[in-house]
């Protein structure tokens, strides 16, 4: 069965919104150290690194996709962009009344190979720095709703003009 | 020695919806060196491009919509 969510891990919001401190820096969204991996068709709804509702949403390299071009682990922030740039993190009213997450430069990464499980199915966000009380704690994770392997090629995501994600504060 | 990878099939949309999935093809020559491209952009926005070039290139470009967390207000 395919994978059918994207979505935000809960303890992490809830570790921001009551200020835990962290080992490693408190949780910033707009900090361009935090990294962005790639994960295959493997992944499953509701379990392992995608129970959005778990205690500890840690990152582990579960059904990863890595290759040539893109490093285990994923790639950091601060070079996912054209040239290894900075993809700048921002986080701000957007809609009006919501929090938008977003980065100002898309992600493209070039000359990748990224083929192991079928290719990526979909990405996540995640605090690399903090080590507890939750190891790199994952703060979104993405579906593309397929794979979409490369091969010798540019890797890249085209956020949407509204951003990776909003909250909507004032319904 | 290894076997010529299929991205056709890895790429789990294009394999088994291509033509159902109304996916849009643009066929052209690179500008440069003039080698094929086929550029297929699917329903939610992803383009695969893939290039007649030896080493068949292919570049991907995802389009996620935007995930909106919302929450209902009761009075």
């Amino acid at each position: 069965m395919s994978l059918t969510k994207s979505g935000l891990y809960v303890q992490t919001f809830k570790d921001i919104m009551i200020q835990t401190a962290y080992t490693g820096g408190d949780i910033n969204l707009t900090l361009a150290t935090y990294k962005i991996s790639l994960w295959d068709s493997a992944m499953v709804d509701g379990s392992g690194l995608m129970n959005f509702s778990s205690a500890t949403p840690a990152w582990a390299n579960t059904n990863e996709v890595s290759g040539t071009g893109w490093a285990t682990g994923g790639i950091l922030l601060s070079a996912a962009a054209t040239g290894g740039t900075s993809a700048t993190p921002t986080f701000a009213e957007g809609t009006t009344g919501s929090l938008r997450y977003d980065h100002t430069n898309d992600l493209s990464v070039a000359s990748t190979t990224l083929t192991t499980g079928g290719g990526p199915f979909g990405c996540f966000i995640y605090a690399d720095p903090v080590s507890s009380p939750v190891a790199k704690p994952l703060i979104v994770a993405v579906n593309f709703l397929a794979a979409f392997p490369t091969n010798n090629g540019t890797f890249g995501i085209t956020w949407s003009g509204t951003g990776i994600f909003e909250i909507d504060v004032t319904p | 020695m290894s076997e010529k990878l299929d991205l056709e099939k890895l790429r789990s949309i294009g394999h088994l919806s291509k033509g159902r999935s109304g996916a849009k093809v643009k066929e052209y020559k690179d500008p440069e060196d003039g080698h094929r491209i086929k550029a297929t952009t699917y329903e939610q926005g992803t383009t695969v491009t893939e290039h007649n070039t030896p080493d068949d290139r292919q570049d991907v470009m995802i389009r996620p919509q935007t995930i909106h967390v919302e929450t209902e207000a009761k009075l």
